[in-house]
């Protein structure tokens, strides 16, 4: 019987999950291109390091916190896919898969912070960044100071340099209707904080976040409980000849065998003693030199091959004419499944099929 | 499997055997839920040992074999007593057997069947037990008790409940454990009992066998609340679901309620070809059920479209977002000085011209724009007692599925039962198809209250969960209580 191919319901949520691998070397581009923007500036200006600072660890971080609120709070399909999902779907998904859209989400925003971050590294290799910071309501260097220390404080006793100092804030502090006031020696230094901030504000949020939707996927994913078969091959039909069929008056003088059972009309009963004994009554048997003999079977038994051995041995002892009539032996009826056996069995070994009229 | 591996290996392996037309195929069919193996209605369809694997996360936690009946057993059982060994030594007699050459030609079926038991693996043996004992069955046993293995034999009632005391006797001479096993009929509960006793062959088989236990009904409460969403997202398709009537079927809505109908039949063959893929069931026929029998004069409803088919709301704030862009264009151009006051009037007039469409009848136009049309639906069936057969048909087929053992080869005929339902299930029933189908009645959209939410449908697949469980709950019972008949001999 042919498999049917199998038709899927609608699972957005399946489709999306596979269509996103290819969404993953997209986001690592967008997060490369997203950097080159950010670091963008003309020659008399520069790059307001306090606004980069904003889009690569501010806002993600805020973006971070809404994630984890939103993991709690809402049982609807993440905004990706929500986007995608169908109108007339109005289901929503599992458990399981749910954290599977969630984890799908933040492996794509990883990989925008990676982006980002080798876009910036190429950056620093391959270009001159110049940073600078400005505000307009005159932020006092102590205070800004102060900020960024809080700020710098995940990383402050491994990676000193990345903690800005006041020297730093003075020398760098810039303003564009005066571009030639500022000076450049160290403009290149806020390079160390900004990477920094990328990596705790940004990537280890994320990181931590998908470490969290993978783990909490694994323990919803259900027990991988999998039976495995062989191939299957179809049953080939028998090429034996077709039945034979006879009546068994006509084999009245034909000597009858009882196989396996007690017939009281047999003149010999076989497949009831060992092995041995069992030769010994066949060769009776065929030293009375019958010219034809039939096997009386039970029904409820199935053939087997060591009858096939006996009726192989009958046929090259010269007796050419063998029948097989099937009996039931109590009172229930022959199967249906078990006839077929013998039928097939007949076919086979070239046996008339023998019934009553 | 090698000597080696059969030492070092903890994973149970256990053979199937018995004389052939026994239903070996049959039991390893429903222990590993799984209809293709094969079973033909003659005997000797099993040619080779195929070998059954359940694996947990990849691990093996137990292997079947099933092997080809006895053939030549008192052939067999003759040339190993052809010499005279101690009975420590049998065994080793067994594995003689196997080495010598000419047997591999004279005896293939035996020799296919030991090779796997002496490699490690315990023996399932299998009998009908209704017809008396015979010399074959006799030599069988003993040939499989010259092994040395782990043995337990299943009484496979084939043709009557009815056991030849006898039988039993024999049996407990020669095997540990003695069980009757049904494949035809058997869930869970009796292929649990049956994996128990296995587990209980070997002291090192136990832990493994437990694992699979454990493992079979976790799977099986995760199957629950997988088959409830399903069954609850297929149903919520099917109280939505409608056919436009296109220009193609020319003003006559039969057609569209044709389409209808066989949207919703193939929906529903689909959803029963999916649990058939997924529960093993992929070579079973379905027989169809009958057609849905659908109130005709209830079918046909119309909806009012607006520009580019949308509806008035949405007409409504395409329009006000494209005035507040044409605002802001203009907002800019000024250099900020009107204070965007260009874009929310734009996105003030937007609104009220959007809003102005939808005032218009039904096709008037603006020129050549036509403002909008109306679209007749055949659908969605708002017949009360739709929801109900729906669901009806949904559960009792879902649950047959459940139930049926692999085993079985005859078609799978779905019918659905009358439900039992009480009346404040079935009134529920219908608020939650109200509910699904308030959204697409022609006009206004529905009300916030009215709309179908995640509550809803969460309630909802926790109803269609315990409904199933109960039904599925009874069904364990009845099975128990004859696991627990057969076993008072």
């Amino acid at each position: 019987m042919e498999t049917k191919p199998v038709p899927t319901l609608a699972q957005p949520a399946e489709e999306i999950t596979q269509r996103a691998l290819w969404s993953w070397p997209l986001a690592l581009v967008a997060g490369v291109l997203y950097a080159l923007a950010s670091l963008h500036y003309t020659a008399y200006d520069r790059i307001n390091v306090l606004v980069v600072w904003l889009l690569w660890a501010g806002v993600p971080l805020i973006g971070a916190l809404l994630s984890i609120w939103a993991f709690r709070q809402s049982r609807h399909r993440p905004w990706l896919f929500r986007i995608f999902q169908q109108r007339a779907d109005i289901t929503t998904p599992e458990s399981f898969r749910r954290v599977q859209m969630l984890l799908v989400l933040q492996v794509l925003w990883l990989l925008f912070g990676l982006g980002l971050l080798l876009g910036f590294a190429v950056q620093l290799l391959i270009t001159d960044l110049a940073f600078g910071w400005r505000s307009t309501i005159a932020l006092d260097e102590s205070v800004l100071a102060r900020l960024l220390q809080w700020l710098a404080w995940p990383w402050h006793a491994w990676w000193p340099a990345a903690l800005p100092d006041s020297a730093l804030l003075a020398e760098t502090r810039f303003q564009r209707i005066d571009p030639e006031s500022a000076p450049t020696d160290r403009a290149g230094d806020w390079w160390p904080f900004l990477m920094a901030s990328l990596l705790f504000y940004h990537l280890l949020p994320r990181v931590l976040l998908t470490c969290w939707c993978f783990w909490r996927w694994r323990r919803l994913r259900p027990a991988r409980l999998e039976v495995t078969a062989p191939p299957v091959s179809p049953v080939q039909p028998s090429e034996a000849a077709p039945l034979q069929y006879g009546r068994l008056s006509e084999w009245r003088d034909a000597c009858r065998l009882a196989w396996e059972w007690n017939d009281p009309l047999a003149r010999y009963c076989l497949g009831q003693d060992d092995w041995q004994r069992e030769e010994q009554t066949m060769d009776q048997v065929l030293n009375g030199h019958p010219g034809r003999l039939y096997w009386s079977v039970p029904g409820h038994r199935s053939p087997v091959a060591e009858l096939a051995d006996r009726i192989q041995q009958a046929r090259e002892a010269g007796i050419t004419g063998q029948g097989i009539l099937v009996r039931s032996t109590g009172s229930e009826e022959l199967s249906e499944r078990h006839v077929a056996s013998w039928q097939a069995f007949a076919r086979q070994q070239g046996l008339s099929w023998l019934q009553h009229e | 499997m090698n000597e080696r591996q059969a030492e070092t290996s903890t994973t149970p392996h256990l053979c199937v055997v018995g004389h052939p037309n026994q239903g070996k195929s049959s039991i390893v069919a429903t222990l590993a839920e799984n209809d293709s193996v094969q079973i033909g209605v003659e005997s000797g369809t099993t040619r080779q040992a195929d070998r059954f694997e359940f694996l947990i996360d990849r691990k093996p936690a137990l292997v079947l074999i099933d092997t080809p009946g006895f053939q030549r057993p008192r052939q067999v059982l003759a040339w190993l007593q052809a010499e005279s060994v101690a009975p420590g030594d049998r065994p080793a007699r067994v594995r003689t057997f196997l080495a010598t050459p000419e047997n591999r030609q004279r005896f293939p079926d035996e020799v296919a069947l030991l090779t796997p038991i002496m490699a490690g693996a315990g023996i399932l043996y299998v009998v009908d037990a209704a017809q008396p004992v015979t010399t074959s069955d006799e030599a069988e046993m003993e040939i499989l008790r010259w092994t040395g293995m782990p043995r337990m034999a299943v009484i496979n009632p084939m043709a009557s409940t009815a056991v030849d005391p006898v039988w039993q006797r024999t049996l407990d001479q020669s095997f540990q454990w003695v069980r009757t096993f049904n494949p035809l009929t058997a869930t869970l509960p009796a292929r649990q009992a049956l994996l128990r006793a296995i587990g209980e062959l070997s002291p090192g088989w136990y832990g493994a066998i437990q694992r699979l236990r454990h493992h079979l009904e976790l799977r099986d409460d995760e199957r629950l609340q997988q088959v409830s969403h399903e069954l609850a997202g297929y149903w919520c398709r099917q109280m939505t679901e409608r056919q436009a009537l296109s220009a193609l079927d020319g003003n006559k809505p039969e057609r569209a309620q044709q389409r209808l109908i066989q949207v919703l039949n193939q929906r529903e063959t689909e959803y029963f070809q999916q649990l058939q893929a997924q529960w093993g069931h992929r070579h079973s026929e379905l027989d169809q059920q009958p057609e849905w029998e659908l109130d005709q004069s209830q079918l046909m409803h119309t909806e009012t479209w607006y520009l580019w088919g949308l509806k008035q709301r949405e007409l409504m704030l395409v329009a006000a977002s494209a005035g507040a862009a044409t605002g802001l264009a203009v907002d800019v151009g000024l250099g900020g000085s009107a204070l965007f006051l260009g874009a929310l009037s734009g996105g003030v007039i937007g609104s009220a011209s959007g809003w102005w469409a939808t005032r218009q009848l039904p096709g008037k136009k603006l020129g050549w724009l036509p403002l909008s049309r109306e679209q007749a639906f055949a659908g969605p069936v708002r017949h009360p007692n739709f929801p109900l057969v729906t669901m009806a048909r949904a559960l009792t087929g879902t649950q047959q599925l459940w139930l049926r053992p692999h085993a079985r080869r005859d078609a799978i005929a779905l019918h659905a039962a009358a439900s039992d339902w009480s009346r404040q299930e079935q009134r529920q029933l219908l608020q939650w198809a109200v509910r699904l189908q308030s959204p697409l009645r022609g006009g206004l959209r529905a009300s916030r209250k009215e709309r179908w939410r995640t509550v809803h449908q969460e309630a909802l697949e926790h109803w269609i969960q315990q409904t199933l469980a109960t039904r599925l709950h009874k069904a364990y019972q009845d099975q128990e209580q004859q696991v627990w008949q057969s076993h008072e001999y």
